[in-house]
């Protein structure tokens, strides 16, 4: 993987804010969105924008070069992604039906940006997953964490990590849906 | 920076040599399906971060997001019907205000009330005279109680001439005695209002067969008007020589006076 923000990028950008907030939300908004989505938090968007506005005032207080700040910053996604995911539980949503909105013959606000931003059979593949091993999984793949980073943010052992990535893909390759996903 | 597709190749295999499973082609085309997730585009940055970021907020007020837009017409639609009650329940505040200030319920009544009915006088038909009261019905039992027997007029000499042949030339006249029986206090005092004027037509009048002349009223429309007719015939009981409001009523449509 090459990373278009280097170390000597980030370093040079010290002190000038404005254009160092850019760059950083340019380089992993995408996959903090990508990330959030595929651990079906309620609003992705909303939440990516609050992970950027947590991190970016605490730059400067960061350590490691790019690969600390990739860790910090998905540390602080997987945290709200808890947290949301804490708040569907406690208050699952109870919306009063308005036949004004119940047109039928569209697709909710949800689906339809699920469907712009990957195929809906990508996140199907993912639900079919444990919760450890869905979040392993995002972390490594979508991410891009090491094994020793998802650790680190999960709170586990490297080998815990292993063995939840191992158990992730033996399940995804015994589902059948995963071989009609894949055939053309 | 959006991860190309080598680097998520690189991390797929590298994920599925960890696991064991590096030869699996089926397994990591789903797996680099689930990785395409990493190249979504940023989202637009709003409000706070917009600000913090030094860009221009994407949020549904700037019009810059078509969801958003859509979302913030949702909202108002479902904030209309509270919207236009509001604006009627002011609209009928201002009126009712209006309406107050201005002072049209604040009149005085009664007067309001005496200048509306000053110039009432009860319409007569157009019966011959001589078969009609000429005045009010309402003032006939005030005149017809004027007749005093400790004093009898002039012209009762005069009309005993004619005698017999008098009461038969008004048969539809009650005889003033029908009222006598019961002199009531409001009666007393209307003919004490007006003893000259009766009396007076007593004797200038010579009885003609019309007791309407007799009895003192004038003929045509009554000078008096409505309200003080009715002040000086209802009694306490509300009652009009001793008979109710709808028999002296009944009396007045026999004696052919249209109301």
């Amino acid at each position: 993987m090459t990373d278009a923000l280097t170390d000597e990028a980030l370093q040079a950008l010290q002190g000038n804010d404005a254009e160092l907030f850019s760059a950083v939300y340019q380089a992993f908004a995408g996959q903090v969105f990508g990330y959030l989505s595929a651990k079906g938090v309620q609003d992705p968007e909303a939440l990516t924008q609050d992970v950027f506005l947590a991190v970016l005032p605490r730059i400067d207080a960061i350590s490691g070069g790019v690969k600390g700040l990739r860790t910090f910053v998905f540390s602080v996604a997987h945290a709200r992604m808890v947290d949301d995911h804490r708040r569907q539980v406690r208050s699952p949503e109870h919306q009063e039906f308005e036949a004004e909105r119940d047109t039928r013959e569209v697709l909710s606000a949800e689906a339809e940006a699920m469907d712009r931003v990957a195929p809906g059979e990508v996140l199907a593949l993912l639900g079919f997953l444990p919760e450890e091993q869905r979040e392993v999984l995002s972390l490594r793949i979508i991410a891009g964490l090491t094994v020793e980073q998802v650790a680190e943010i999960m709170g586990k052992s490297q080998g815990a990590v292993k063995q939840l990535q191992r158990r992730a893909l033996n399940t995804l390759r015994e589902h059948s849906a995963v071989k009609e996903y894949v055939a053309p | 920076m959006t991860r190309s597709d080598a680097d998520r190749d690189n991390l797929v295999s590298e994920l599925m040599l960890d696991a064991g499973v590096p030869g699996d082609a089926l397994l990591k085309a789903a797996l680099e399906s689930i990785a395409g997730l990493s190249a979504l585009p940023a989202p637009a940055p709003r409000g706070d971060l917009a600000a913090l970021l030094g860009v221009p907020s994407a949020d549904p007020d700037g019009g810059t997001d078509p969801g958003a837009d859509e979302l913030a017409k949702r909202r108002r639609r479902k904030h209309r019907p509270v919207v236009i009650a509001g604006a009627v329940l002011t609209a009928m505040g201002l009126g009712i205000g209006g309406v107050a200030a201005s002072g049209g319920l604040q009149q005085d009544s009664p007067d309001f009330f005496n200048k509306l009915i000053a110039g009432w006088a009860p319409h007569t038909n157009l019966a011959p005279q001589s078969l009609l009261p000429a005045g009010p019905a309402p003032d006939a039992p005030k005149v017809t109680a004027v007749p005093a027997p400790s004093s009898p007029p002039v012209s009762e000499a005069a009309a005993g001439a004619q005698g017999a042949a008098s009461p038969s030339a008004v048969p539809n006249h009650p005889p003033a005695s029908a009222f006598k029986g019961k002199p009531l206090a409001a009666a007393k005092k209307a003919a004490k209002a007006r003893p000259k004027k009766a009396a007076n037509t007593l004797k200038g009048t010579p009885p003609s067969g019309s007791t309407g002349s007799a009895s003192g009223v004038p003929a045509g429309p009554s000078g008096v008007n409505f309200k003080d007719s009715f002040e000086g015939v209802l009694d306490e009981r509300g009652l009009v020589g001793g008979r109710t409001v709808e028999d002296v009523l009944d009396q007045i449509v026999r004696l052919g006076v249209r109301l």
